[in-house]
């Protein structure tokens, strides 16, 4: 299998470890230190950011049901490194009653293969994404 | 466990996936990609329109009198132009 299709299985992976609220499944997509840059957070490094994300994500998965659907745009594959960047769409339905939330985000995170072949995320960075739409009047004058 | 697929492969593969030229599995993950992509979405309906267009011969009969007509223009362009 190519480093592409790799990154694709371990993108699928991190998405059905959301649908599942598998906390350790999920957390098995990331470097042992990584740098998260979540959107609305503070950022964390290093290895504080895998505990920080592990507390978050166990919080998050027993107040709520999530389905998170995946669009990579891209991937882009340089020898041991990578990079790929899409959008996140979660939609967040409280187990105790209520609306479900849905939150779309546009990401970007670089990838390092490991000794053994593996590929993890080490840097996610996300901010909220804007519907598509014409730029102002003024910028297209000029 | 469908596998993700990025929109650039999507669009590589776009028209093998009409032809249905496609592994079963890969027609899979593209059809998971584009529940969940609007841009990619847009790509496959255009792409099925251009394929629908261009293999109806009815979108190509020529009104009566085109080619005479066409024929007649070119020649009084070229002549315009000093080139006949």
């Amino acid at each position: 299998m190519n480093d592409v299709y790799e990154i694709n299985v371990a993108k699928a992976r991190l998405r059905d470890a959301y649908n599942a609220g598998n906390v350790d499944l999920l957390l098995m997509a990331f470097a042992d230190e990584f740098t998260d840059m979540s959107s609305g957070k503070p950022s964390f490094f290093g290895a504080d950011a895998k505990s920080v994300f592990r507390m978050r994500m166990t919080n998050l998965f027993e107040q709520h049901q999530a389905t998170l659907i995946v669009t990579i745009i891209a991937i882009r594959v340089f020898a041991g490194a990578a990079l790929d960047y899409g959008w996140h769409s979660l939609t967040l339905t409280p187990r105790e009653g209520g609306e479900s939330t849905t939150t779309r985000k546009r990401y970007f995170e670089t990838w390092q293969k490991t000794s053994s072949g593996e590929w993890k995320i080490n840097l996610y960075i996300d901010n909220v994404d804007v519907a598509p739409m014409m730029p102002d009047a003024d910028i297209l004058i000029q | 466990m469908v596998i993700e697929i990025s929109c650039e492969e999507v669009w590589r593969e776009v028209s093998n996936y009409l032809d249905d030229e496609i592994t079963p599995e890969l027609r899979a993950r593209m059809r998971e990609h584009f529940k969940g992509c609007k841009h990619c979405t847009a790509v496959l309906d255009g792409t099925r329109n251009v394929v629908r267009l261009v293999g109806d011969a009815k979108a190509f009969v020529l009104p009566t009198g085109f080619s005479d007509r066409l024929y007649q223009k070119l020649e009084r362009k070229l002549s315009e132009d000093g080139r006949l």
